[in-house]
């Protein structure tokens, strides 16, 4: 191994400050130019390249911080009040002051002189705002914040596995009718057609009873690497993807499309007077005019929902008020709703099947395994534990898992081999190919 | 979109070959301690894992003879690293770094004090963003729990963009201490340690 004296200079800080910043700024905003000057930057010294990887690590490991994100998605105010910060008046002060020198250093191309007027401008504002609100502040600071209280919440019950996850005061709102709902809908998909016109009609809705009968139920399916395109009576659109089933039941007065299995995007006409609904296991998701996705996971005892609202708003779980706008992605799972509010390019790549392509950015290996696997009877299998964590970005064609291997030999240096077996489909074994 | 992550197979994400460093990761309480012996200075040791990082990086890159444990793999490159560092300011015995390697079989003890599980990790997380200060709390909060953008989160809190980035820059340092440092850096001085310390003084005052 090389060695020279300068190894120990006494930079290791230094060099891991700008290593954060560097993930700082990709996280928020990479721009080509910030692509490049990270590139020269990382290649720059091993040691470099150290700090920044062992950085993102972390980085992306803290993505598991999303699970405290309250039920309804609602942000506490005291996150959003600017004259929170007055209780460490030197805090902001002290950032901004060293804002410039550093974009200076990172040689951000835009930042250097647009960033630096702004800051300063901006700072002025803040410093004369401050002032005025530092006798609420005070108040605030001497009971904790709900915000607070939440963090706090969460360390006792993660201290207490056992303890139920609903118990932590967030979601006791949404907890009070979940039961029901659940009875109903599970009642609706799992009986048959019959007794559910019985319930209808023992409540007395004979114009219900009556359009329900009326309805036919067309039936859409595909097999593994397929897609479909369905336009629906009304000029709504089904895009079914590999694998997939959906019942679709019109009457006059609703649109009601089962997801049997697998994962279907819905481009729904508009129409208030009948409402779009789409039950999957037991979640039911219900639109006007809008266009989202949702897949069933039902590969274990636990069901699973994923929605992905691309357009316009959907209500999860009606009589819930609770409206789930575009550039969501919620999972369902026993009738709680975890969403979470992501960027319109991330949208585009979860969507991106209906192009027949998948999109990763930097998921783990062994989970882009699992997404291609879905498409193709041809399996690859992650054969070799310590590549299962490499992270994996690019577009690739959902149905080629040989071009995904080569592209994995190509970059990373992956050796595949392909097992052919006597009673069953071919497996692309994957491993790291050092002994 | 499509050209900008198929480009992100450069030197930003991890490869295979940096397979030593993403597993030396998971026991960085470990190998600090182990470097701990070789200077009770923090920004030392700070200095000497980095180096380690480095080496192991560059370990990665050249053909592998059959890496056995990749645990001790990493113990052994850090050791390699602290033993030059101490060549370098021209302080170490060969009859110490003898007793270093015989130490090194008390780090399989400490395996067990590694396992930390998920529910662990993100009560860790939760009381890392419960300590930040103010600012840096929301502004990461809002950025990682509830995904705002750079922009909303300057608009929001009254900040300048750049703000927002420094308060990340932060939050991530304090991730990644809360992930792979433990308290075990603390670590009570024990009877080998201390006796190693010891010589490791004496040698100083009659080389320095």
């Amino acid at each position: 191994m090389t060695k020279t004296l300068d190894d120990f200079e006494g930079r290791a800080d230094e060099i891991e400050q700008r290593a954060a910043e560097w993930v700082a700024r990709i996280d928020l905003h990479g721009t080509p130019e910030d692509w490049t000057a990270l590139d020269a930057w990382l290649n720059a010294s091993p040691r470099h390249r150290a700090a920044f990887l062992r950085l993102s690590v972390a980085w992306r490991r803290a993505d598991e911080l999303k699970k405290l994100q309250p039920l309804s998605g609602v942000v506490d105010p005291d996150l959003l009040d600017p004259a929170r910060w007055t209780a460490d008046p030197a805090e902001d002060d002290v950032l901004e002051g060293r804002t410039v020198s550093h974009d200076a250093h990172l040689g951000h191309p835009a930042a250097t002189g647009s960033h630096a007027g702004d800051s300063a401008a901006e700072h002025a504002q803040a410093r004369s705002g401050g002032h005025a609100r530092s006798l609420r502040v005070v108040a605030s600071t001497a009971n904790p914040s709900s915000a607070e209280r939440d963090w706090a919440a969460a360390r006792t019950y993660h201290a207490h596995p056992d303890f139920p996850a609903n118990d932590d005061g967030r979601v006791s709102e949404p907890r009070s009718n979940a039961g029901v709902r659940r009875f109903r809908s599970l009642f609706a998909s799992r009986m048959a057609a019959s007794i559910a016109v019985l319930a209808v009609a023992a409540v007395g809705g004979l114009g219900a009873w009556y359009a329900f009968e009326s309805s036919r139920v067309d039936t859409y399916t595909t097999d593994i690497g397929e897609f479909q395109r369905v336009t629906l009576e009304d000029g709504s659109i089904v895009a079914l993807n590999t694998n997939s089933e959906v019942k679709v039941r019109y009457s006059t007065n609703f649109r009601h499309v089962d997801l049997v299995r697998g994962e279907a995007l819905f481009e729904v006409a508009k129409n208030r007077a009948r409402p779009f609904d789409v039950e999957a296991g037991s979640t039911l998701v219900r639109a006007v005019g809008t266009a989202f996705s949702v897949r069933l996971h039902e590969d274990d005892s636990n069901e699973r929902v994923d929605v992905v609202v691309s357009e316009g708003r959907i209500v999860i779980n009606p009589p819930s008020k609770e409206t789930y706008p575009a550039g969501t992605v919620a999972t369902v799972r026993n009738g709680r709703v975890v969403a979470t509010t992501v960027e319109t390019e991330d949208i585009t790549s979860r969507l991106a099947w209906t192009t027949g392509r998948l999109m990763f950015q930097g998921e783990k290996l062994s989970d882009v395994v699992a997404e291609i696997n879905r498409y193709n009877e041809r399996q690859l299998l992650v054969a070799d534990p310590d590549i299962a964590a490499l992270h994996i970005g690019g577009t690739f064609q959902a149905t080629d898992p040989d071009g995904f291997a080569r592209a994995l030999g190509s970059t990373f240096g992956i050796k595949s081999r392909l097992v052919s077996k006597p009673f069953g489909d071919d497996v692309i074994r994957l491993d790291s190919g050092v002994p | 979109m499509e050209g900008g992550t198929s480009q992100r197979t450069g030197s930003r994400v991890a490869k295979i070959e940096d397979r030593f460093l993403l597993h030396a990761l998971e026991f960085e309480s470990v190998l600090r301690a182990c470097l701990y012996r070789y200077s009770r200075n923090v920004s030392d040791v700070e200095e000497l894992l980095q180096e380690t990082y480095a080496r192991l990086l560059v370990a990665g890159k050249t053909a592998q003879p059959n890496v056995r444990s990749m645990r001790a793999f990493c113990l052994t490159v850090a050791r390699n690293v602290a033993l030059d560092w101490l060549r370098h300011r021209q302080i170490v015995p060969i009859d110490l770094v003898a007793d270093m390697e015989a130490l090194d079989v008390l780090d399989e003890g400490a395996q067990i004090e590694e396992i930390v599980n998920a529910h662990q990790e993100l009560a860790l997380l939760a009381a890392a963003v419960e300590q930040l200060p103010t600012r840096c709390r929301q502004v990461f909060t809002l950025r990682k729990v509830y995904g705002f953008s750079q922009k909303e989160i300057a608009e929001r809190l009254q900040i300048s963009e750049n703000t927002v980035e420094q308060h990340l820059t932060k939050a991530a340092r304090r991730c990644a201490q809360v992930l792979f440092e433990s308290p075990s850096t603390a670590r009570e001085d024990n009877g080998m340690f201390a006796k190693l310390r010891r010589r490791m003084k004496l040698h100083d005052k009659n080389t320095g």
